[in-house]
């Protein structure tokens, strides 16, 4: 009976077997001089005449497949090419999860096919195995029958199949009006109490790109029903029809239900299901020695020129499409669950953002009807090819790598090329560190920097090109009809010349029932910032450690002017100039069009501004009032001018010079009110200054919603702003980078008045921004480090960096009217901070701190940045071109080259916003489009870090 | 006479070999002594490794008094030594090659191998002191033990007026004080540790040695030969030249991306300066000079703070002269300046002095004498701003230091010198810009054999300096300290030999034990350098009578204090705590 019923099942699927082979020859011979073509095509591949992405005709399943490397197209296509052997070692980890999917079906013990689990308790196989739920009953699934290194097989587990539970097929030939027919494949579910927990799932991806024409594929499988197999030979894609694919290989003698894999990607790429035997002259199979093969002949004995299986993508979307009980539903939707989150990320990378702003309340983006028109600015990468431009690269710090740079470089150009360590001072030897060279390249600069990292040596490179910063600039309209200016200088008229004026009475307006406001005299008012973040509380013991201990504290901004507020505070003596090389870094003054007077001098009043000379309490008329957070210790701050204005970072190498310059000498803290968009540099600084035990406090970002950089990056203290009423400012970026949010919206800063004559008066003005929370931050730090210098003395590097984090996190002062989510712990609060036990940096607390680059994958991170560099900073400086439109501004003229987007950056648009590119087309673009692009862009990059 | 020596090594190469884990070092009592090959490229570098002021040396020598350096291997010593196929310098030289591994592997930090080459100094001067009759000052208040720090103190105080006294019959002990040499030695984190960690606290380090009662240091120097990344304290000057660069081959012996006096060098110079109970003196010898001004500058601001600074002399221990001031060198360009990229990545500026003949010897075959015009040597301005803050200049016996370039033939010299590294933001700054800010030489001479020299060119070259910084004070209106006899810029010049610093030495005095032949050797070549010397020819170092015939008495009195009694003073000063 047993012998019966196995039998008439071997019949049955030999039968359905030679079925699935007539419709695979079909299918091979309408093809035949495609195919053939390719086989010539694969030659030259082999003979080094071809790339393999050139075979391929689909050029959105080659961009695809590149997209998959995450990596720079020219990196990807090397890969897939092969011609660069090398590939990530984790494509064993990939296979051999994969091996542990694939089971084998038996009746009666003995093995008729194989199969694999694409979803807990769900697994796929030939339809002509399980032809329909009948033979699925009798039939058992047997995972792990495999042999161990010791050529003994493996204890492996049997069980029953329950298609009761989920079942679906799809027969081997097409029927007409079914679209999901014809593709050869059964779905059925595994006794729902079976133990699968050392067996593995292998889902399946139906989306595109998993493998181009030519590249190669391994299979794993049961053949005959033997112990598990693997296929390593060289098995290289032939055809892709609209079903199927048909591979060149010998070695799978109708091994039904095995599983095809795409080396380069480690994604199952079908289900194989049939040989294409070799024909003689009346179209008969014949076996290798030529004689004619028979229904019963062994599948070694025949000639096999080629295979085919069912395309996952088809299987994918017969399943979506099919017929199936509602009972049955939950296990389509496991089936489906890889295929819909990889179709999702994109969409999801914009939604997350959407709705961390939305959760973390009352935001609203005001709507900027203005049409934004088109400039050169939105071109990224801003210098046309062929000028002369600095790149700036990662390379191991070693004599031998560099060496091997520089004679690639010099090859390159044609002329000596030195590549020079981008922060010398910090550069540790054998480390990844960041160097800098200067070229002419031919091609736009993101395609050559895409270009260098082809290079081994060459892990990341950018251009060192222009990049907009991320300052706020709000237009307000004031009381009485009259305009009035927060931070500073923004209306249209007052921009043409470098002055703002007084704006109190539309503060006194809007903030009447704020906290920090209401009932209070002007010149408490003003300084409402110390008492948000309660530096109103602290001592002169207090103080008196800074004092004593001065901690030097970097401003990394755009210089220091003589505004009588700040004289004194800024450390001429030590100051870095890193834009002119100049003695000192004073702001240029220079109005208009650029040129941003003075931010230097506000972000650094807060932390410095001069205590009143006299009793303000009485004096209406003055306008002084506000003063310096660490004033109070005597604090100087040591200006690093690393921008000329605060609309433009001209160049990268400035922000590292200083960065360089200021771990090097002993900087403790650094402040920096100024943001850009991610690039491998400023991922590279942050993570340095990091290491080095040095506390980074950077402004989250005005506008764009998002944590800009460096103030994204795990290693900085990324600190958003609130209002006088303990509320979020509004146009705060937030996120989950965010650590803590201090005062920023409305804070009373130096500003410089129209006199007579066209002569500058100090005053004062309330401004905006992320920029103004930063110093609070950098104040308390130093508060904090001199404080616990003794308990910090064997605290050394990161810890430093995150015992401080710990510090203000876990002191931070909650309110509810600023959201839980988005803005960090809370309100920074100096008072506990230094004088609370959660303050202090015990031995204990030490112990448990964590480093933050845990769960952050650098290399992915840098691999992504690469790739999606151009789009990013194209979207960047447009958003922020755009902004400064808005307001009158013009585009920022340094960075108006007319320069086009790589062919690669246009589909990377396309791809993911659809239509053709924005960048490139002339219709227009609004900020808020040009914003939310940019989220979803961030996103995309960010998420590679994490994964 | 009883010598003062501002600045040597009693016991470098034995803290260094031996089992430096095991604190088994070379016996102390036994000079170290090269062998085979390693003797063999001893006397092919002119010296360095040998032994030059060892106890046993000193306790054959008239030196009486002076500075004991201590300091921790450089990482760039032993990054690359040398590579001769089928031999391994580290291994032929004394130096312990398990520390050397230790070094190279960042599996300690400067500070440890510091301390405990304190100790073995400490433990080795109190276990032999009294065989040797050695002894070091300390200012230490007493604690525990009352009046034991406090009679040491008298007795050294005894002793110096003795010998100031009596000068050659001094039968008294031999007081030396310490010195830290390098702001490398506190560093705490690992040597060139991987995870880029920095020293932030080394004023904090610093104290720790301030307040501790066991020892004491009378100065100690920002910077060193090398490169220190963990902990940049100022910016220092090439002391290594090029033959140098081949046995260590390592591109840290090149200042290239230092900047002045940090904000750790500031707050390092601060707790040095200000600690009432032991101030330490800052020693600018090694420092760029970009630093030094800066340095200058921030002492007399400090100043103006803490009243006890201006009490603290500015001291140089061990240098040379570049014979001009930095207004004409910079001013002037006397210079050829070179920007590049190394091959590891790092800015390469060099610049390549003019020679500077500084006077001539009767060899009429090879009469020119010249200065090492390298800007790790004072400029006069520098020497003016020493004297006017009662401070102290050593002048090194180094050859190298002194000027010598070559083995023989030394008068015939190109329109340049060998060209020097600077950091690229200090010659961008200063030279470039001509922005004041608020090669030590050479230890291995190359592989070419040895030619002698006629000895007394390196003697001469001794005396050019000495009447170079008496001219250069007279110069300036100079008086000298008010209390000592017939006070004159000579009182702020001494001896700082460097020996056992891994020096090639002058050829008229080789080690400790021939310092005694220094007194000749000045007695004849201080005229000759007062006649020769070719700046400010107006003012004359020495006094003559009507003929012109040199003042005998004079001469000596010169040469007793900056061979002895100008130190002694300073020792003394320190022994009392500057008057503070």
């Amino acid at each position: 009976m047993v012998t019966d019923e196995l039998d008439h099942q071997l019949s049955i699927i030999n039968a359905l077997k030679l079925e699935a082979q007539l419709q695979a020859v079909q299918r091979y011979e309408s093809r035949l001089q495609e195919i053939e073509e390719i086989r010539r095509q694969i030659e030259l591949v082999h003979q080094g005449k071809l790339s393999l992405v050139q075979i391929d005709t689909s050029k959105a399943r080659v961009d695809q497949r590149i997209e998959r490397e995450h990596a720079p197209r020219h990196i990807a296509e090397e890969r897939i090419n092969g011609t660069n052997n090398f590939q990530d070692a984790f494509i064993i980890d990939k296979l051999a999860h994969l091996k542990n999917a694939v089971c084998r079906l038996t009746l009666n013990g003995r093995g008729l096919g194989t199969g694999f689990m694409v979803a807990e308790g769900i697994i796929i196989t030939n339809h002509h195995v399980i032809p329909d739920e009948a033979t699925a009953q009798r039939m058992e699934v047997e995972f792990g029958y495999e042999f161990d290194s010791n050529k003994i097989l493996k204890k492996a587990d049997k069980f029953s199949l329950h298609p009761q539970l989920f079942f679906c097929t799809s027969s081997i030939a097409p029927v007409a009006g079914d679209a999901t027919s014809g593709l050869d494949f059964t779905l059925v579910a595994v006794d729902p109490s079976a133990n699968l927990s050392r067996y593995t799932v292998a889902p399946l991806d139906g989306t595109l790109g998993k493998i181009v024409m030519g590249e190669l594929c391994i299979t794993i499988q049961h053949p005959a029903g033997e112990p598990k197999k693997v296929v390593l030979k060289n098995i290289s894609l032939l055809k892709l029809t609209e079903t199927h694919l048909i591979y060149e290989s010998d070695t799978l003698p109708g091994s039904l239900g095995s599983m095809v894999v795409g080396l380069g990607t480690g994604e199952i790429i079908a289900l194989h299901h049939a040989g294409v035997p070799k024909r003689n002259a009346e179209g008969r199979p014949v076996t290798k020695s030529g004689a004619v093969a028979y229904p019963g002949t062994p599948d070694e004995q025949i000639a096999w020129e080629g295979n085919e299986g069912v395309r996952v993508s088809c299987i994918i979307n017969a399943i979506e499409q099919m017929a199936l009980p509602k009972a049955m539903e939950p296990f389509r939707q496991k089936v489906l669950r890889r295929t819909n989150d990889r179709r999702q990320i994109r969409q999801e990378a914009g939604k997350m953002v959407t709705e961390s702003v939305n959760a973390a309340g009352n935001h609203k983006t005001e709507k900027q009807n203005v049409n934004m028109e088109r400039t050169a600015i939105n071109k990224s990468d801003g210098l046309q090819a062929n000028e002369l431009t600095s790149f700036i690269i990662l390379v191991k710090n070693k004599p031998e790598s560099i060496q091997q740079v520089n004679a690639f470089l010099t090859a390159r150009y044609g002329r000596p090329i030195k590549i020079q360590l981008l922060t010398p001072a910090t550069a540790i030897d054998g480390a990844d560190e960041l160097f800098e060279f200067v070229a002419s390249p031919k091609i736009s600069l993101s395609d050559e920097a895409a270009e260098l990292t082809r290079f081994t040596y060459i892990q990341a490179a950018e251009a060192d090109v222009p990049l907009a910063l991320n300052t706020y600039i709000e237009k307000r309209e004031g009381g009485a009809g009259t305009e009035s200016v927060y931070e500073s200088g923004v209306k249209d008229k007052v921009w043409e010349d470098e002055f703002a004026s007084w704006n109190e009475e539309a503060f006194q307006k809007e903030w009447a029932e704020a906290e920090f406001v209401k009932g209070r005299k002007a010149h408490e008012f003003r300084r409402w910032n110390h008492d948000a973040a309660r530096f109103d509380k602290l001592t002169d013991e207090d103080f008196s450690f800074l004092k004593e201990n001065p901690v030097f504290i970097a401003q990394l901004d755009t210089g220091f002017t003589n505004h009588f507020k700040v004289v004194g505070g800024f450390d001429q003596d030590l100051d870095v100039d890193l834009i002119d090389n100049d003695a000192d870094a004073p702001d240029e003054l220079q109005g208009g069009v650029l040129k941003f007077p003075g931010h230097g001098t506000r972000t650094g009043s807060i932390l410095i501004g001069k205590q009143p000379l006299f009793d303000l309490s009485d004096s209406a008329t003055q306008h002084d009032g506000n003063y310096g957070l660490i004033s109070k210790a005597g604090s100087r701050i040591i200006p690093f001018r690393i921008a000329e204005t605060v609309l433009l970072l001209n160049r990268q190498k400035e922000l590292a010079k200083a960065v360089d310059r200021a771990i090097a000498s002993g900087v403790q803290v650094m402040t920096m009110s100024m943001g850009t968009a991610s690039t491998i540099t400023t991922a590279r600084l942050a993570k340095k200054t990091y290491d080095a035990g040095v506390i980074w406090c950077c402004a989250a970002g005005n506008e764009v919603k998002f944590v800009v950089a460096p103030a994204v990056f795990p290693g900085t203290i990324a600190v958003a702003a609130h209002n006088p009423d303990n509320g979020p400012w509004p146009k705060s970026s937030v996120g989950d980078a965010v650590d803590i949010t201090a005062p920023g919206q409305d804070v009373y800063v130096p500003i410089f008045a129209k006199g007579p004559n066209g002569t500058r008066l100090d005053d004062f003005a309330y401004g905006s921004g992320t920029s103004y929370a930063t110093p609070h931050v950098a104040a308390a730090a130093a508060l904090w480090l001199a404080k616990y210098k003794t308990e910090l003395l064997d605290v050394k590097g990161w810890q430093r960096v995150e015992a401080f984090r710990t510090a203000i996190t876990q002191t931070a002062r909650q309110h509810d009217k600023l959201p839980k989510r988005g803005y960090g712990a809370g309100i920074l609060n100096v008072d506990a901070l230094l004088n609370s036990k959660k303050g202090r940096p015990t031995p204990e607390m030490i112990a448990g701190l964590k480093y933050a680059y845990d769960g952050w994958n650098e290399h992915h991170f840098i691999a992504s940045l690469q790739g999606w560099t151009e789009l990013f900073k194209s979207y960047w400086n447009l958003a922020h071109g755009g902004l400064r439109r808005l307001f009158g501004m013009e585009a920022m003229e340094s960075a108006a080259a007319t320069a086009t987007l790589s062919d690669f950056s246009k589909t990377q648009e396309t791809l993911l916003f659809g239509g053709g590119s924005l960048l490139e087309s002339d219709a227009a673009l609004s900020p808020d489009e040009a914003i939310s692009r940019l989220q979803v862009l961030n996103n995309l990059i960010l998420q590679n870090a994490k994964a | 006479m009883a010598h003062f020596d501002f600045h040597f090594h009693l016991l470098f190469k034995h803290a260094i070999s031996g089992d430096t884990d095991a604190n088994e070092h070379t016996d102390v009592n036994q000079n170290i002594d090269v062998k085979g090959f390693a003797d063999l490229l001893d006397s092919a570098f002119g010296g360095p490794f040998e032994s030059q002021a060892s106890p046993q040396m000193v306790l054959q020598s008239p030196l009486k008094f002076g500075l004991i350096a201590i300091l921790s291997v450089e990482h760039a010593f032993v990054k690359r030594m040398m590579r001769i196929p089928g031999f391994r310098l580290e291994k032929a030289l004394p130096l312990d090659p398990k520390m050397v591994q230790q070094i190279k592997n960042s599996e300690v930090s400067y500070h440890e191998l510091f301390q405990k080459q304190v100790t073995f100094t400490r433990d080795t001067i109190q276990t032999h002191g009294k065989d040797w009759d050695m002894l070091l000052l300390n200012r230490s208040k007493d604690r525990e033990e009352p009046g034991v720090w406090e009679a040491i103190r008298k007795r050294a105080n005894a002793n110096m007026q003795d010998a100031i006294k009596q000068q050659q019959n001094y039968k008294g002990s031999r007081w030396f004080a310490l010195s830290i040499e390098g702001g490398h030695n506190l560093s705490e984190v690992p040597i060139r540790n991987q995870q880029g960690l920095i020293h932030q606290t080394p004023e904090e380090t610093l104290k720790k040695l301030q307040d501790r009662e066991d020892v004491d240091f009378m100065a100690i120097n920002l910077s060193h030969l090398s490169r220190i990344p963990e902990m940049q304290l100022s910016g220092f000057a090439q002391g290594l030249n090029m033959s140098a660069q081949k046995a260590f081959k390592s591109p840290d012996f090149h200042p290239a991306t230092e900047c002045g006096l940090t904000f750790l060098g500031k707050k390092l110079v601060r707790q040095a300066l200000t600690h009432t109970a032991k101030p330490i003196l800052i020693d600018v010898k090694h420092m760029s000079l970009y630093s030094r001004l800066q340095y200058y500058r921030y002492r007399a601001k400090l100043a103006e703070e803490h009243q006890q600074v201006a009490k603290l002399p500015v001291i140089s221990s061990h240098t040379g002269f570049t014979f001009t001031t930095y207004s004409n060198f910079i001013g002037n360009q006397q210079y050829l300046p070179q920007v590049d990229t190394d091959g590891e990545g790092l800015p390469v500026t060099t610049i390549a002095a003019q020679e500077r003949k500084i006077g001539k010897t009767d060899d009429h075959n090879n009469e020119d004498l010249f200065g090492n015009p390298w800007t790790i040597n004072l400029f006069d301005e520098e020497i003016e701003e020493i004297f006017n803050t009662n401070g102290m200049i050593g002048i090194s016996l180094d050859q190298r230091v002194l000027g010598t370039r070559k083995m023989f033939l030394d008068g015939k010299r190109k329109s340049h010198y060998e060209p020097e590294h600077l950091a690229r933001e200090e010659y961008t700054k200063l030279f470039e810009n001509g922005q004041v800010p608020g090669a030590e030489a050479v230890l291995l001479e190359g592989l070419q054999r040895v030619v002698p020299l006629p000895r007394e060119r390196h003697s001469m070259l001794l005396a050019l300096h000495l009447v170079h910084a008496v001219r250069v004070g007279l110069n300036a209106g100079i008086a000298g300290p008010a209390d000592v006899d017939d006070p004159s810029p000579w009182d702020y010049l001494c001896i700082g030999s460097d020996f056992d610093g891994l020096i090639n030495p002058i050829n008229s005095v080789k080690n400790i034990t021939q310092i005694d032949r220094l007194k000749g050797e000045l007695m004849r070549y201080l005229p000759q350098a007062d006649k020769t010397l070719p700046f400010y020819e107006h003012e004359k170092a020495l006094r003559y009578d009507r003929n012109g015939t040199v003042d005998r008495k004079y001469l000596e009195s010169v040469i007793d204090k900056v061979l002895s009694i100008n130190g002694i003073r300073l020792l003394m000063r320190f022994n009392n705590n500057w008057g503070i």
